[in-house]
């Protein structure tokens, strides 16, 4: 808040204070003598023209170094315009608003204080701009002049006729088209989305093609067998007690054990083995006759071992 | 944060100062005797808060200058800032491109180095080189056309800003900070093949905080190489003000055990005493010391910066009437009676011609042949047998 308040009334005091050392010290610069030129700068590297927001000066009003003269517009901003050297602004050519202002257009004179500043014209057109407008008469009869010949070379019509159509015309079609010389595209029907032309249209009116679709075969579709299948019928109050009861009693129902057969060691280790016929019969012997002799079984299997 | 960036600089001076902090004016120097005899050296007097130190005893304030010197002085100025406007209006025309760092403002720093060494000494910096470039050797013309790119340039039109070099002058660097290092590597040149000279490092206080900055300041420190550090403070890193980018903004203090010294970077005289002081301490062999010069520079950081969207426009104003480097002189001039307003108003004539009359010729010069491609890539005598192009067909046979 304090902050605020404080430039202004800092400024004003630093303004009064810079007039009266002026008068009391020389100036920055008091080297110039003739009348300059205020060209229009170019605030950015890419900046070609512009426009004068507003002067900020007064003709007749003095200036020192790093005050504002004007504000130009540019297509990103308002940017301030700084004096470089004290002087004078002596005469505006450009005022506020006017609008695409080249770079390098000059649009104020400055003087030196005390010179007189009465009978100031703006300057004469000098040669330099009229060189530039000189450059671009002679490069613009150039290019019209090539886009001819090249159009005549291709065909011997001068002007390029545009065909059109009711509906848009795709790139493609158009090239066709023109390529053609097809000045009336009305006559070709369309067979694209909506009605537009598409470039097998023009190819088979041309001949070149022997249908707009080409080769191409939409797939046969089969017809729709939908009578033979009823519609299920509606359950009514005692056909839904019958579907749930009856599901019920599926559920209900206690699962049938499954047969296990106790695991007895070969049983187990028949798994592991590799499957021979005579490991496959002891095994469907040993299955009937579990109980009967393990033993033997064992000691069959520990025969190769040991 | 811009509105914050307004509102800072208004507090800061709202702060008494208990502190007693470095002088920023550049005129409260004070002449000790009257003059009998022009043509004789005469003494001043600097003001007592012209420099602070660090880990060293400040230099006397008392100063010997010659009319002769300071009309010089105050003439090599005056082009510096004519040649950075016609730098400025150039840019504004179109004809300069790309980047453009000015060092409006800023002149005591590079003319007060130039005054205060021997031409043998070396300099290096960072890109907003073009006084030091014009004082190291260099010319007006060329230095402004190798800013629009012309064979009269001081790079053949091929470097630009950031790749202007003489035989004592080390660029006319791109890279931020990276300058620092390499000045410390030069110095280490100098005093490997003995010679006495001194090694000037300048860099910014955005620079300030770069790593090997710090790395350069030990080496420089362990092997007491011959180099001063400069940091030229002109309270803004392009965008950043010095208070919100660095935690210790005494960039003097920042070199641990290598004492150091801010000078008041507007007042030309006080800066031309203290790059000598620095200078003999160096060769003398006590290692390297740190400078920082207080200063300020008007423009923006570089041609495409405005310059009033991280500090008010007030401010610089205030800057530019009260604290201005060429304006103090003047008033130093005229107080002690060494020349009239007219003489220095010819003065100012013959800089601004001299300025108009470099840029005029550097536009009549042309622009690099096609040939000059392949040239100046290599020392001379050293180049490859070929050299590839822009593209794979492109091939030159040296």
């Amino acid at each position: 808040m304090l902050a605020a308040g404080h430039p202004r009334a800092f400024g004003r005091a630093m303004h009064s204070a810079r007039t009266l050392l002026q008068r009391r010290c020389l100036h920055q610069t008091r080297a110039r003598l003739a009348i300059t030129n205020l060209e229009m700068p170019a605030m950015s590297p890419t900046m070609t023209e512009g426009g004068i927001a507003s002067w900020k000066k007064n003709e007749g009003d003095p200036f020192s170094a790093g005050d504002v003269l004007l504000e130009i517009e540019t297509d990103k901003a308002t940017i301030d315009v700084e004096a470089q050297d004290d002087g004078v602004l002596a005469k505006i050519l450009t005022p506020n608003g006017a609008k695409n202002v080249p770079v390098g257009k000059i649009i104020a004179l400055l003087a030196e204080e005390g010179d007189d500043i009465s009978n100031l014209e703006a300057p004469k057109e000098e040669t330099k701009p009229s060189s530039d407008t000189d450059a671009p008469t002679t490069s613009a009869p150039e290019p019209p002049r090539a886009a001819s010949q090249q159009s005549g070379s291709v065909q011997e019509k001068k002007q390029v006729h545009h065909p059109t159509h009711s509906k848009p015309l795709l790139p493609s079609v158009l090239r066709l088209l023109v390529e053609n010389n097809i000045t009336n595209a009305e006559v070709i029907k369309g067979t694209g989305v909506r009605g537009q032309l598409t470039k097998g249209d023009v190819l088979a009116h041309l001949g070149k093609a022997s249908s707009p679709t080409g080769t191409y075969k939409e797939p046969k579709q089969e017809p729709v067998v939908s009578q033979k299948v009823e519609p299920p019928k509606p359950l009514d109050g005692a056909a839904i007690r019958q579907l749930i009861v009856s599901g019920l009693s599926t559920r209900m129902k206690p699962k049938a054990p499954v047969p296990s057969i106790p695991p007895t060691f070969d049983s187990v280790i028949a798994d592991y083995l590799p499957p021979t016929t005579e490991t496959a019969k002891s095994s469907s012997q040993s299955l009937q006759s579990q109980t009967a002799s393990p033993r033997s079984s064992t000691a069959a299997y520990f025969d190769g071992l040991l | 944060m811009a509105s914050l960036a307004r509102i800072r600089p208004c507090l800061a001076r709202r702060i008494p100062t208990l502190v007693r902090g470095i002088q920023m004016s550049a005129d409260t120097t004070q002449l000790q005797d009257a003059i009998t005899d022009p043509s004789q050296p005469f003494t001043v007097k600097l003001h007592e808060d012209s420099f602070r130190t660090y880990k060293i005893d400040p230099p006397s304030l008392e100063v010997q200058v010659q009319k002769d010197e300071l009309l010089k002085i105050y003439k090599d100025m005056q082009c510096m800032r004519r040649m950075e406007m016609a730098a400025d209006a150039l840019y504004k025309a179109k004809l300069i491109r790309g980047f453009c760092h000015l060092a409006i403002g800023q002149e005591a720093v590079s003319v007060g180095l130039e005054y205060g060494i021997t031409p043998e000494d070396r300099v290096i910096t960072a890109y907003r080189c073009h006084p030091f470039a014009v004082m190291r050797g260099g010319t007006i013309k060329g230095v402004i056309a190798e800013l629009l790119g012309r064979q009269d340039g001081m790079s053949k039109g091929k470097g630009g800003s950031m790749h202007i070099f003489t035989p004592s002058f080390f660029g006319g660097n791109g890279i931020v900070g990276a300058q620092v290092p390499v000045g410390a590597g030069i110095a280490f040149a100098q005093k490997y093949l003995g010679n006495k000279t001194a090694t000037f490092a300048l860099y910014g206080d955005g620079a300030s905080n770069q790593g090997q900055v710090f790395e350069a300041f030990n080496m420089a420190k362990l092997w007491d190489l011959p180099c001063v550090f400069v940091c030229e403070n002109n309270k803004y890193g392009m965008g950043t003000s010095a208070e919100r980018s660095s935690s210790n903004t005494e960039y003097f203090t920042r070199g641990d055990k290598i004492p150091g010294i801010q000078v008041n970077g507007m007042d030309i005289i006080a800066s031309r005493h203290a790059v000598q002081f620095a200078r003999n301490w160096v060769v003398e062999g006590n290692g390297p010391l740190l400078m920082e010069f207080v200063t300020y520079r008007y423009g923006g950081h570089s041609m495409s910066d405005p310059g009033t969207t991280y500090r008010t426009r007030e401010e610089v104003q205030r800057m530019r009437s009260t604290q201005d480097p060429i304006r103090g002189l003047q008033r130093y001039i005229e107080d002690w009676g060494l020349a009239t307003e007219q003489e220095l108003k010819q003065l100012d004539k013959e800089a601004k011609g001299e300025v108009d009359q470099a840029v005029e010729e550097a536009k009549t010069s042309p622009i690099p042949r096609s040939e000059d491609l392949w040239t100046d890539i290599y020392y001379k005598g050293t180049e490859p047998s070929f050299m590839r192009g822009r593209e794979r067909e492109e091939v030159h046979y040296y």
